[in-house]
């Protein structure tokens, strides 16, 4: 039977990378039943042919077909900006969540504290249900201003506020799957990250054969996080002796653009440093196919799987990566790895070799796509997640059962003097389990 | 034998359910034991109250009162139930139906939470993993006996018992209307009979007892009836006492019941005890038990047009009309429905 999908996300019209990986999937989705896209953010999405968008505002959903149809599934990034209300509903009609960063702590801070959130208690009683004491007493520090937040966050990723309550949970990233998998007794699988179905892979270009110019580097996407390296790159840059013989490419987001040129002339990098801004998917393209390496570093790894590799696969290109994470688990032939804790050395080390040995990343890039081709194709992974809707919908039978001690102590123990709360809560638990059948 | 009756009650509201248990402990007490209802509270909503409620029913003990045993625990309504008592027996008036036979119709208040399916899967699990520990499974009627066997896979035997007023009912000759007694509400679908009577032939007059659930639902059926042109044929009689609703059966040509997937309905065995056949529809569930279509009364597709033939019939053929009143009455006492059958069954 082809059973109707809900998938809330951000949609390609919105900046995220997320939002370009519901576009890659979309379509083999659309091979197993009829899919609804949920939105809260509104674009034109005429170019999503096959499916239905739908826009939500808040809560105000109809309910009764999303609860008769297979459980939903929605898209959680680190980003509050374009998954506030996505979680809002998850948080109240469990579903499969698509964890796309371990580090939600700033989507739970924007949660709580923009808007109409529930606030900063509200925010500090998550933190300590799910991160313990301490973890509460710094977060309370950021609020105060005593304390930095890039302090507290990267320590303290969150994800178990929104996984203990899903019916299922998705990682892309494996190394994450035994700590996600620790936080529920929900099934949580590892899928390998989708990319666009075989039919849509870029048709490959070769390599360019023969040094002409200057060899060229890229480093496109969201580049606001610190993790993405952008300053250690440049600076890297700068101080390698061979630097006019190369260029580099930034395309996308970074922090305080306006500031960047004067930036890079501080550094001497005005003439081999290019500021492309965020490209169109054509430019893209073509500035893929352009270049000879891409930088796609991760440090300190948010736990995310990268789309941007799979982009750099398609295009047949070699890819810098950050010796962490899920980076850390991938074939020595398909990336370059950079030692985060020695990175400026690995950098010139990398720099040097394709200047000297530019076949060596050009096979890298030919290994990579038919990495990608093996293991990242949106046809696997609908096949994958139907079969996952019904492991959930079945955890969907016992899901309530297993919330229901905290959930009332929650909403009605609270009420009681601290000092009854272990008792209570221990009979109650002894009670709630004789009333269904344990796994 | 001291025995409790667990059953819900949501506060200050009476209906069939509370006649029920009342009668029952009646019965019980006639038949020499020592009963007790026990009435637990219920809330619906929002939907975690349900399974808070069935927690607070789990965390009862009503093995003993006064250091006197309580011997045995007959339940009637989700979640009182299931209270835990090592000699229980389940007679189920009906399931918390949201969550089994109304799940996916438009009837379902679950549905309308973003919660709904988390809870009604919990009621689900709880209720399949909860029944089993009675030592006796019955239903009221067939028609709940067949959900328990569809959604819980458990076989419970129909157990029907009289309606409260069986000693008391009685015949007259039949004057010219037919009776609808019942609360007014969407389920119980008057507003079939008001269009049905717009595709009669026949001039058939019918006339309502029972209060409206709400000034909205009397004002819609008021507006529907003006609308077919139909409003000279109607008496609604509103809320009527014992003895009116007594005569009013007693008298009429023929009794209308035609809800939507009745548990049971009192109303049907009523009629039958006052000599009178019964129009319903196909899916009117528990009436269903009972009428055998022309022969005690008429099964009717739930559409205007079919239940308009039912009527006309009934109005037109007097003598028929008479013949199966008298074999719907037949058909009450074939039933082996009384009191004493009831108790020695649920005491077994």
């Amino acid at each position: 039977m082809r059973t109707p999908l809900n998938w809330f996300s951000p949609l390609p019209a919105h900046r995220t990378d997320i939002a370009n990986y519901t576009a890659r999937v979309l379509p083999a989705l659309i091979e197993e039943g009829p899919v609804t896209l949920w939105s809260d953010l509104n674009a034109d999405h005429t170019a999503l042919r096959g499916a239905e968008v739908r826009q939500f505002h808040g809560l105000d959903l109809p309910w009764p077909p999303l609860n008769y149809q297979s459980p939903s599934i929605y898209q959680v990034g680190n980003d509050g900006r374009f998954h506030r209300q996505i979680v809002e509903v998850a948080l109240r009609q469990p579903g499969v969540l698509v964890l796309h960063d371990l580090g939600v702590h700033d989507l739970l801070r924007f949660y709580c504290l923009e808007g109409d959130g529930p606030g900063k208690e509200a925010y500090i009683q998550l933190v300590r249900r799910y991160a313990g004491n301490l973890a509460a007493q710094e977060a309370r520090e950021t609020l105060k201003g005593e304390r930095p937040v890039e302090d507290v966050v990267p320590r303290y990723p969150m994800f178990e506020w929104l996984t203990t309550g899903a019916w299922g949970v998705i990682v892309h990233n494996p190394e994450n799957l035994d700590r996600v998998a620790a936080s529920t007794r929900a099934p949580v699988w590892a899928a390998p990250l989708p990319y666009w179905p075989q039919d849509r892979l870029h048709p490959v270009q070769p390599p360019r054969a023969a040094p002409q110019g200057r060899r060229r580097l890229l480093l496109f996407g969201f580049l606001h996080s610190a993790n993405r390296r952008l300053q250690p790159i440049l600076e890297a840059l700068a101080t390698f002796p061979r630097r006019d013989e190369l260029e580099l490419t930034l395309a996308g987001e970074y922090p305080d653009a306006e500031a960047m040129p004067r930036h890079l002339q501080e550094m001497g990098l005005s003439e081999i440093v290019h500021v492309r801004g965020f490209l169109s998917e054509g430019d893209l393209r073509a500035e893929l196919d352009a270049a000879d390496l891409v930088l796609n570093l991760r440090w300190p790894s948010l736990g995310e799987a990268s789309g941007t590799l799979l982009r750099v696969w398609d295009h047949a290109r070699p890819a810098l990566v950050t010796r962490t994470a899920f980076y850390a688990t991938l074939p020595e032939e398909v990336v370059a790895f950079v030692d985060p804790k020695d990175e400026q050395a690995e950098l010139h080390r990398h720099f040097s070799r394709l200047l000297d040995e530019p076949a060596y990343y050009a096979r890298m890039g030919e290994a990579g796509r038919a990495y990608l081709e093996r293991h990242h194709t949106a046809e696997a992974f609908a096949r994958g997640l139907r079969a996952f809707r019904e492991e959930a919908a079945a955890f969907g039978r016992i899901a309530y059962p297993e919330k229901w001690g905290e959930s009332i102590a929650r909403r009605h123990l609270a009420r009681l003097p601290a000092t009854t709360h272990p008792a209570m809560i221990r009979r109650l638990s002894e009670v709630i389990e004789g009333c269904y059948p344990l796994q | 034998m001291r025995i409790a009756i667990a059953t819900t009650q949501v506060p200050f509201v009476q209906g069939g359910a509370e006649i029920h248990a009342q009668s029952l402990q009646h019965a019980l007490e006639q038949a020499g034991h020592e009963a007790e209802i026990v009435a637990i509270p219920f809330k619906w909503y929002p939907p975690e109250q349900i399974m808070d409620h069935l927690l607070a029913c789990r965390l009862l003990d009503l093995s003993e009162s006064c250091g006197d045993r309580i011997d045995r625990v007959i339940g009637l309504k989700f979640p009182a139930y299931h209270v835990q008592h090592p000699h229980k027996t389940l007679w189920v008036l009906h399931q918390y139906r949201s969550a089994f036979d109304l799940w996916g119709l438009d009837d379902c208040d679950l549905a309308h939470f973003p919660q709904g399916r988390e809870i009604a899967e919990a009621i689900r699990t709880t209720e399949d993993h909860l029944l089993q520990e009675a030592q006796g499974l019955y239903a009221n009627s067939q028609n709940v006996a067949h959900r328990l066997e569809r959604f819980c896979h458990r076989h419970a035997e129909p157990l029907y018992h009289p309606p409260r007023h069986a000693d008391r009912i009685y015949t007259r000759e039949a004057e010219d209307y037919l009776f609808f007694p019942s609360r007014l509400n969407a389920l119980k679908r008057q507003s079939l009979v008001v269009k049905a009577l717009a595709h009669t032939k026949e001039p058939v007059q019918v006339r309502f007892a029972g209060a409206p659930e709400g000034p909205e639902i009397m004002q819609q059926l008021l507006d529907l009836a003006e609308r077919y042109r139909v409003s000279d044929r109607i008496t609604w009689m509103g809320r009527v006492s014992d003895a009116e609703m007594l005569e009013g059966y007693a008298r009429s040509r023929g009794v209308i019941f035609t809800p939507v997937d009745e548990d049971y309905g009192y109303i049907t065995l009523e009629a039958f005890l006052a000599h009178k056949p019964v129009i319903t529809c196909t899916d009117s569930g528990g009436p269903l038990e009972f009428v055998r279509h022309r022969e005690n009364g008429w099964v009717a597709d739930p559409t205007a047009e079919s239940l308009a033939l039912g009527l006309d019939e009934l109005w037109r053929e007097k003598a028929w009309t008479r013949e199966a009143g008298e074999r719907a009455h037949q058909t009450y006492h074939e039933l082996n429905i009384n009191w004493p059958h009831v108790i020695s069954k649920l005491l077994a």
